[in-house]
């Protein structure tokens, strides 16, 4: 039994040693090293970690970062889970379809590259719309103030990921609901003494998810602007990709990663303080 | 019907009136979830130049052979190559990734829920799990430089491998997907052990108690995890972006982007269908061929997805 038990564990182990950890403790040593396109990387120190901290790009990739988080949450966190709670109300059958219907996933990539064809300012859907109403002229993706909110204004209607909440809510007993009737509790009474109460732990993970996920955007400013115009959609993660894939500086922008990668902690740690606090 | 009352006399015309308003803001959000995508179809058949500078006309010209048949036929203004060649990479990356994490993820998980003592089965479970702890973030360079003077982090004059601008750049590294593990584990420790002991009386061995009898029981949270690797791998970018710089290594993904962005470098933006030259028309059309396997799957599997997340208390 024992050596049937390693037989199947060795390709695991091997797959998680050298794709896994490998990766994962190399990233610790090429943050420290000067490591690009030509010649043996060498040892600095803490040098990319001192340059980083003079670097006003890599402060405004991190502030964009931020923003993006925060208006994503602001905008789109909370649909899902309005959606789940009315989609309790309707019967089984409709709620089997409205479910699949609500959230079927569009491939980030296509969903991304459908908004940038919206937003086109010659043949875009949007622009064309605006401009049969007569609005004041608009720069679309070109406007360094509208750029990032237009990048996160597609979460709006393409959804994030909801199932969750429905099947936590289909967990909870109904005479509970029932009970509460009994004693003449209003709907918006039951949403904030039963629905939210049962919702809540599950709402802290994916609350925690979608900071962390978001903090580390990359695709969809890629796609639309490549971080311009300026620096006005410059994410942390994509200095990183230029940092590393263009300017081929790969110690440098490892140790951005790494940076990163702390203030991340950081955030986790703040969040269940507060969690902790809270309940 | 668990916040509308339900209880009796309670059940009145404002009630209906609710469960109305319920079903039209319902109806709305699907609306506008699913018309991004009728306009990509739409779009993706459309021949009419026209209705590219007036897009207000909500019905397709359609020329539906033509913007797909420049595709097919490759070195349009979009993409150098045919859109076959790209298909065939992502199928192939799907199939790949698909072929060698899941038994890797079941073998190992059935193993540590299983096989192993106490002691080896928590020590592999951290192992294993502890990747999980770094974002792929601070893992994409260094995986870079490791894939391209495979097994040394870089240049080299010992012998290595580059891996980089073949499929296995993508393949090698998505075998380890903790993820998997994890919910495989979950799912094997809920197995009641007297399961297995009966067969092991009869002297079956390890791997054919698992073929024949924990495979079986385990199909919906395989299916689940099939789907759930399916779609990460189909929809991933950042990585080939990466690693498959070659113009035939490409997966849709990839190609789709680049075809976004050569229509806003050419200065024409105009879109003729008969020189060949494609618009928003053609990227919509890679954008539906990217989009199509990712609904399907859904659709297909929706039984077990919904299953899946139930069991494993978090999102698809």
């Amino acid at each position: 039994m024992r050596r049937a038990a390693w037989v199947m564990s060795i390709p695991a182990v091997l797959a998680f040693a050298l794709f896994g950890w490998y990766p994962m403790l190399m990233a610790f040593v090429v943050a420290f090293q000067h490591y690009t396109i030509i010649g043996a990387p060498r040892w600095v120190g803490f040098q990319n970690f001192r340059l980083l901290l003079h670097d006003g790009t890599a402060l405004i990739a991190l502030r964009n970062s931020a923003y993006f988080a925060c208006l994503t949450l602001v905008l789109t966190f909370w649909i899902p889970i309005i959606v789940a709670i009315l989609l309790m109300e309707v019967s089984e059958r409709a709620r089997r379809w409205m479910m699949i219907l609500w959230f079927i996933p569009v491939p980030g990539i296509a969903s991304t590259v459908i908004w940038k064809y919206f937003y086109d300012p010659n043949y875009g859907l949007l622009a064309s719309l605006w401009n049969r109403l007569h609005l004041p002229h608009f720069l679309w993706l070109d406007s360094t103030h509208w750029a990032m909110f237009l990048i996160v204004l597609p979460g709006l209607i393409m959804y994030g990921p909801g199932l969750v909440y429905i099947s936590t809510l289909q967990a909870v007993p109904q005479d509970l609901y029932e009970a509460a009737e009994l004693d003449g509790a209003s709907f918006l009474r039951k949403v904030f003494s039963i629905t939210l109460p049962t919702l809540r732990p599950i709402i802290t993970i994916m609350l925690l998810i979608s900071v962390i996920t978001n903090v580390q955007v990359f695709t969809q400013p890629y796609i639309m602007t490549s971080g311009g115009p300026v620096y006005a959609t410059l994410t942390a993660v994509l200095y990183i990709f230029n940092q590393a894939f263009h300017h081929l500086n790969f110690g440098y922008a490892d140790a951005l990663a790494i940076a990163l990668f702390v203030i991340l902690i950081a955030l986790v740690y703040i969040q269940r303080r507060i969690i902790r606090e809270e309940g | 019907m668990a916040l509308l009352p339900a209880v009796g006399r309670k059940r009145g015309g404002k009630t209906r009136a609710a469960l109305y308003a319920i079903f039209g803001v319902l109806w709305l959000g699907v609306i506008l979830h699913l018309f991004p995508v009728y306009w990509m179809l739409v779009a993706s058949i459309e021949g009419d130049v026209q209705n590219f500078t007036h897009p207000i006309s909500f019905w397709p010209h359609p020329a539906l052979p033509q913007v797909y048949r420049i595709l097919l036929k490759g070195a349009s203004d979009l993409l150098p190559l045919p859109m076959t060649v790209y298909l065939r990479n992502s199928v192939l990356l799907a199939v790949g990734v698909m072929c060698t994490q899941i038994p890797i993820s079941i073998l190992s998980a059935y193993a540590i829920s299983r096989l192993h003592g106490r002691r080896w089965a928590r020590v592999l479970f951290l192992f294993i799990i502890g990747t999980m702890m770094i974002p792929s973030e601070v893992t994409l360079i260094p995986s870079y430089l490791i894939l391209k003077n495979f097994p040394f982090p870089s240049n080299t004059q010992l012998p290595h491998m580059d891996f980089l601008n073949t499929l296995w750049a993508v393949i090698l590294p998505s075998m380890a997907w903790a993820w998997a593990v994890l919910i495989f584990k979950g799912w094997f420790d809920s197995i009641p052990r007297e399961t297995m002991e009966a067969a092991r009386v009869d002297g079956a061995g390890e791997l054919r108690i698992l073929w024949s009898i924990v495979l079986p029981l385990s199909m919906p949270v395989i299916a689940f995890i099939g789907y759930q690797t399916f779609s990460s791998v189909w929809d991933s970018f950042t990585w080939p972006l990466i690693v498959l710089q070659n113009v035939h290594m490409w997966p849709l993904s990839v190609a789709l982007n680049s075809a976004q962005s050569a229509l806003q470098s050419s200065p024409s933006g105009q879109p003729q269908m008969s020189t060949g030259v494609l618009g928003w028309n053609g990227v919509m059309a890679l954008a539906v061929l990217q989009s199509i396997p990712v609904f399907a799957m859904f659709i297909l599997f929706r039984e077990q997805i919904v299953r899946g997340v139930k069991i494993t208390g978090l999102n698809a």
